[in-house]
């Protein structure tokens, strides 16, 4: 019976995001794949969901570390990542992510204030991660560490095109190229001392080639990425958990034809409140934003003002 | 195994309503036939007017203009009595500057990745218009766009291949692309863009990496011609759909001049490797008089070459001296772009 209602539940939060709901949709190059992967190990026989929404706003243009004034340009993102973790056994698990992806561009015209938008939809890119647990999590030491290996799955197109035109590669909901990904975890709690834990996630994404121009050209390549995430969590009595964690992104430049991109590449380092609000023991709602607190970027590229997300983590078993 | 079951079950389903969903709608969509292969068309990503086009910007004296250095590259134009600079410094942000002097009404345009400049008549049809930056590329050349129909044209194609005008050539004036440095030298009472456009952008600072220097490019191209080094910068002259380039890196320090017959065409073609200039004029007068021509060694820029007759002619093409004094050279269709663009669009094209 309990196993019916969550199935009736996680359904119908599902169905809350049908075909119809055009507006939710997401993006895969440069989509929060990586930074969507934080959650830790599972236990034997759980099954973890994590449904995330996210809104990620790019409408500041910087050359390096300077900001340019130019407000023509937007770029707006709209992801939807499920995230399914199962323990395999008492140290290995397995997450798989799916993947919604809306890319938006708005450009007003400096000419004459008029504006145009294009926007491009559809299944982004999937991740299966393998999760092994090095310190098992017990309420004794508090600590856990966990690596995992997968990989990134091209479910997504990289060759959408608008009006028989291809579109650029940062607007398709996939990257059309099967990529590596490393990844590690850990955490360690206080309690009862205090009422805290600290985490960190790292991971490195080394990215294939695809051949979104056709068999006869050379492929497209997105840069590596690799992000480390540290954080601490304050735990209440009460409804509500807070958390508030850094976060380094490092990725290189594009390639096409095994050259460098221009104006592709660089670091970013953001700040990320969240509030976790706990329904009950299986059901935890989050909300966290994203606000870019440095940025080096090589050359001149639009990039995140800041990103808002919804998640809803449920667990089984 | 009830939970196993429900989480693939969950997942079928969604796997099953995101089925289809895939697609691109918007207002920034371009309809109708292309006169050139629309999978050979890029969007290169900053979208329509992403990269904005400047119309009559500000020009100050050559004094004024600090932030550029003696070996930058300029468009040069002279209508009349005025010069002009247009430098790459600015263009490689904005890639066209429509403008116009005493009533002639033109559009300078430069793409950043084919390295090609060329003024075009913003006059279509009689009716004067502006050209904007449509975010496409055929080639990884700048496809414009015209705001009075619409339409899309291919800068180095010099036609209309999209849009109510589809078909139509674009005619041009006559530039003079050089450093400005020796554009200084040749007019020093020019005027240049100044860099106060209203756009904040870094000007001075090349805003595509390496990518001058390198190698590299960015989209495929329809002809990969290994003749000469890709971004090698040369002087393309077409004739009757038969095209041939002539390489700056060729030419003396000093003025050179090659007396030329292409295509039945005699061409007179003068240029500096120094001075990073090359212009071609024809050079059989209205006539029927056929010159030739030597260059004027030292010579007092911008006069640059001396014919058979003893008539000194500037770099457009103007006698400045002699019996044909005021008479002009009949400009040939041609300007410097890439190699590796050349290559693309000409296939075949001949190499002097």
């Amino acid at each position: 019976m309990k196993y019916k209602k969550s199935v009736v539940l996680l359904l119908l939060i599902c169905a809350g995001f049908s075909q119809s709901s055009w507006a939710q949709a997401c993006c895969s190059a440069g989509t929060p794949l990586l930074s969507s992967l934080e959650l830790p190990s599972t236990a034997r026989g759980n099954l973890q969901f994590a449904l995330t929404y996210e809104y990620n706003a790019l409408l500041d243009v910087l050359s390096g570390t300077r900001t340019l004034e130019d407000d023509t340009r937007r770029r707006v993102t709209h992801s939807v990542l499920l995230e399914t973790s199962y323990g395999l056994s008492s140290t290995f698990s397995v997450s798989a992510l799916l993947t919604l992806v809306q890319q938006e561009r708005r450009i007003v015209s400096p000419f004459d204030g008029t504006e145009s938008q294009l926007s491009a939809r559809g299944i982004g890119d999937a991740v299966v991660l393998f999760k092994h647990s090095l310190v098992p999590l017990n309420i004794f030491s508090q600590l856990e560490v966990t690596i995992g290996g997968g990989a990134k799955i091209p479910l997504g197109s990289s060759t959408l095109t608008s009006g028989g035109i291809l579109l650029p590669a940062d607007m398709q909901p996939g990257t059309g190229a099967w990529d590596g990904i490393l990844w590690a975890y850990g955490s360690k709690g206080f309690l009862p001392t205090l009422p805290l834990n600290i985490f960190a996630t790292t991971s490195y994404r080394f990215t294939g080639v695809n051949d979104r121009f056709g068999g006869e050209h050379e492929g497209y390549k997105f840069g590596n990425e690799f992000i480390v995430s540290v954080g601490v969590g304050y735990r209440t009595d009460m409804l509500l958990d807070f958390s508030l964690h850094f976060r380094f992104r490092h990725t290189t430049p594009d390639q096409f034809g095994g050259s460098g991109i221009p104006n592709t590449g660089g670091d970013w380092f953001y700040l990320i409140p969240g509030i976790n609000v706990k329904s009950s023991p299986n059901l935890t709602f989050r909300a966290s934003g994203q606000l870019p607190v440095y940025r080096n970027l090589k050359g001149t590229q639009l990039t995140t003002s800041f990103t808002a997300s919804l998640t809803i983590f449920y667990i089984l078993g | 195994m009830r939970v196993q079951g429900s989480a693939a079950l969950i997942t079928i389903m969604l796997s099953l309503a995101l089925v289809g969903c895939e697609n691109s709608t918007g207002t920034d969509q371009v309809t109708g036939d292309w006169l050139i292969p629309i999978d050979q068309i890029f969007d290169g990503g900053p979208g329509r007017d992403g990269i904005p086009a400047l119309t009559n910007p500000e020009l100050i004296g050559a004094a004024g203009a600090a932030y550029l250095e003696d070996a930058d590259l300029v468009i040069g134009l002279k209508i009349g009595n005025e010069a002009r600079a247009y430098p790459h410094a600015i263009l490689d942000w904005h890639e066209i500057i429509n403008d116009d002097v005493n009533g002639t009404q033109f559009s300078i345009t430069y793409c950043p990745l084919t390295g090609s400049g060329i003024a075009w008549n913003r006059v279509i049809n009689g009716t004067p218009t502006t050209f904007g930056v449509s975010g496409l590329l055929y080639n990884t050349n700048l496809i414009a766009f015209d705001r009075l129909t619409n339409s899309n044209w291919s800068q180095m194609k010099l036609q209309c291949v999209n849009g109510p005008l589809s078909g139509t050539s674009i005619s041009t004036y006559q530039i003079v692309e050089t450093t400005w440095e020796t554009w200084k030298e040749m007019y020093p009472q020019t005027k240049v863009v100044s860099s106060n456009t209203g756009h904040s952008r870094p000007y001075g600072q090349y805003p595509y990496g390496d990518y001058q220097t390198s190698g590299s490019l960015l989209f495929p191209i329809s002809n990969d011609d290994t003749r000469l080094p890709r971004k090698e910068r040369v002087h393309g002259v077409i004739v009757r759909e038969r095209t041939k380039v002539f390489r700056i890196n060729s030419f003396a320090d000093d003025i050179d001049v090659v007396n030329d017959l292409f295509n039945d065409v005699a061409l007179v073609v003068a240029g500096s490797r120094a001075k990073n200039l090359v212009v071609v004029y024809e050079r059989k007068l209205d006539d029927g008089t056929l010159l030739s021509f030597t260059p004027i060694q030292n010579a007092s820029l911008p006069v640059v070459m001396t014919d058979t007759e003893g008539t000194r002619w500037d770099i457009f093409g103007r006698a400045v001296s002699g019996q044909r004094v005021g008479t002009e050279l009949k400009p040939v269709r041609s300007y410097v772009a890439y190699w590796f663009a050349w290559g693309a669009f000409f296939p075949g094209a001949e190499i002097y």
